[in-house]
């Protein structure tokens, strides 16, 4: 069985800088895969790569082995700002993946409600964007994504401006969504605490140029303790990783 | 929200009216310039022939207006959208907008055979510039993360053009919309001054008649049918773009 993403020889700079170099690895169905590394590593490249938003240098993107159509796939993105269209409702936002692909309105409807019910913000179905909080707004972004039934989401920070309730609370769904649903899920964050939390696998990305500097597979069973041992050491292994990479940044 | 007129506003324009009528009555005023009330009297002299000039001017206008609107409108999009059309166009526009309209009414009066067109020519040369100008802005400057969101949901380039640039470029080209009626409506006078009907040829004739009262009561119609167009556009505006209500950038 093919994998369901499969990134090899990937390079891509801007303007001579080198944002990613030489990088690959593979995704397997149903796999929660948390990319960290030092912030400005090229991690929101990469998932612009994968999602066809920039084009390589060189180097191959596979999706369920064939090369990304975003009209084909079925790929959710949500961005690190929720970018919500302002102009559309709270129910018409979540809606815009169903009808770009021409659902039918009963369709629609009864999906956009399901899933509104699911994340309890049915109150808020006629609201704009600038009527909700951050929060609400990351809530709105994420059920957009879900929206059109993705088999992979590509999640770029999505909780980074957020307070740590309503972060943790997003966690845990999304914890419950991944298994329940099996969707692949690849989640760039630079909280390692949250990659710990979260991921099924770890990629540590070195500085810029990106490259893989650890592949971390996690076994711990969820839901998993913040505060467990286990947890910490992990958590401090990486963040004595990362910080590698700042030392290698200042000595150069 | 609430349209309501302040006391203050209220007071000083009574305040304002009586005081022009009191300087004319007191003789303290040049003897030519009429008393508000004179004004509204020859307003009421002329109301048997105004439905006609006012049916004329917004004819002209109307008909000016909305065909600078049908080539405006889609010109602004196709340089908005398409760098390769934005390319071709600007010099040619940049060309034409530093004349003015009224510049071409010589032009016009020859270019024409009718009068109707002629005087229609030189609104839908005023309103052009803003309707295009604006419209060509808004798409232009379409947020590419919006773009982005929707290519990631599945849009092609329709989608986009439909889901994405042409609802964030609306509240902009209604801009133009707006201010095109208040430039458009500038030329229709302008215009009608060389031609044999309309307001602008009334308010000519009561010159030459020397009738300073008359000419005033037509400047008021005049401008309270443009104050009429501005204010009906601006409500339909903020029925239209609720969602931009209280909005501020980077919250």
């Amino acid at each position: 069985m093919p994998f369901k993403v499969e990134v090899s020889n990937l390079h891509k700079s801007f303007n001579g800088f080198k944002v990613i170099e030489k990088l690959s690895f593979n995704v397997e169905q149903g796999e929660f895969l948390c990319l960290v590394g030092p912030s400005r590593c090229g991690k929101t490249t990469l998932l612009r790569i994968i999602l066809g938003l920039e084009t390589p240098d060189s180097g191959k993107i596979l999706v369920d082995g064939k090369p990304v159509n975003l009209e084909k796939h079925r790929i959710g993105y949500v961005p690190q700002d929720p970018t919500l269209l302002p102009w559309l409702s709270v129910y018409d936002n979540i809606a815009l993946g169903l009808r770009i692909r021409g659902f039918p309105r009963e369709e629609i409807k009864k999906q956009v409600e399901e899933l509104m019910r699911l994340i309890k913000i049915e109150g808020f179905r006629d609201y704009y964007p600038h009527q909700l909080s951050g929060g609400m707004k990351a809530y709105v972004s994420i059920a957009r994504a879900l929206a059109i039934n993705p088999d992979i989401i590509l999640m770029d920070e999505p909780f980074v401006n957020l307070d740590a309730q309503t972060r943790n609370l997003l966690q845990a769904e999304l914890i419950k969504l991944h298994e329940y649903a099996a969707k692949t899920i690849i989640f760039v964050t630079h909280n390692i605490e949250e990659a710990v939390f979260l991921a099924d696998r770890i990629l540590v990305l070195t500085k810029r140029p990106a490259r893989i500097k650890r592949n971390i597979s996690m076994d711990m069973p969820r839901p998993r303790n913040r505060y467990s041992e286990e947890f910490i050491k992990i958590r401090e292994s990486i963040e004595e990783l990362i910080k590698e990479e700042f030392e290698v940044e200042f000595k150069a | 929200m609430k349209a309501r007129i302040p006391l203050l506003s209220l007071t000083s324009t009574i305040c304002f009216f009586i005081l022009w009528e009191a300087i004319v009555r007191f003789g303290l005023a040049p003897a030519a310039l009429p008393s508000p009330s004179g004004v509204l009297y020859a307003l009421y002299e002329v109301s048997g022939t105004l439905p006609t000039h006012v049916a004329h001017s917004l004819l002209h206008f109307a008909a000016g207006y909305l065909s600078a609107a049908t080539v405006a409108i889609p010109l602004g999009m196709l340089a908005g959208w398409y760098a390769p059309a934005r390319k071709a166009l600007e010099p040619i526009i940049e060309f034409f907008r530093p004349i003015p309209p009224i510049a071409w009414i010589p032009f016009a009066l020859l270019a024409f055979a009718g009068y109707f067109e002629a005087s229609a020519f030189i609104i839908f040369v005023g309103a052009f510039f803003p309707l295009f100008t604006n419209t060509y802005t808004g798409f232009r400057d379409t947020p590419v993360s919006y773009v982005e969101v929707v290519k990631s949901l599945g849009a092609d380039q329709l989608q986009i053009l439909r889901r994405v640039a042409l609802p964030s470029a609306l509240p902009q080209i209604f801009t133009g919309i707006r201010i095109a009626l208040g430039v458009g409506w500038m030329c229709v006078i302008a215009a009608e001054m060389f031609v044999p009907y309309g307001l602008g040829w009334a308010i000519i004739q009561m010159r030459y008649l020397h009738d300073i009262r008359a000419v005033m009561a037509y400047m008021f119609i005049i401008g309270a049918l443009g104050f009429a167009m501005e204010r009906t556009a601006k409500l339909i505006e903020l029925k239209l773009f609720r969602w931009q209500r209280g909005l501020v950038v980077g919250v």
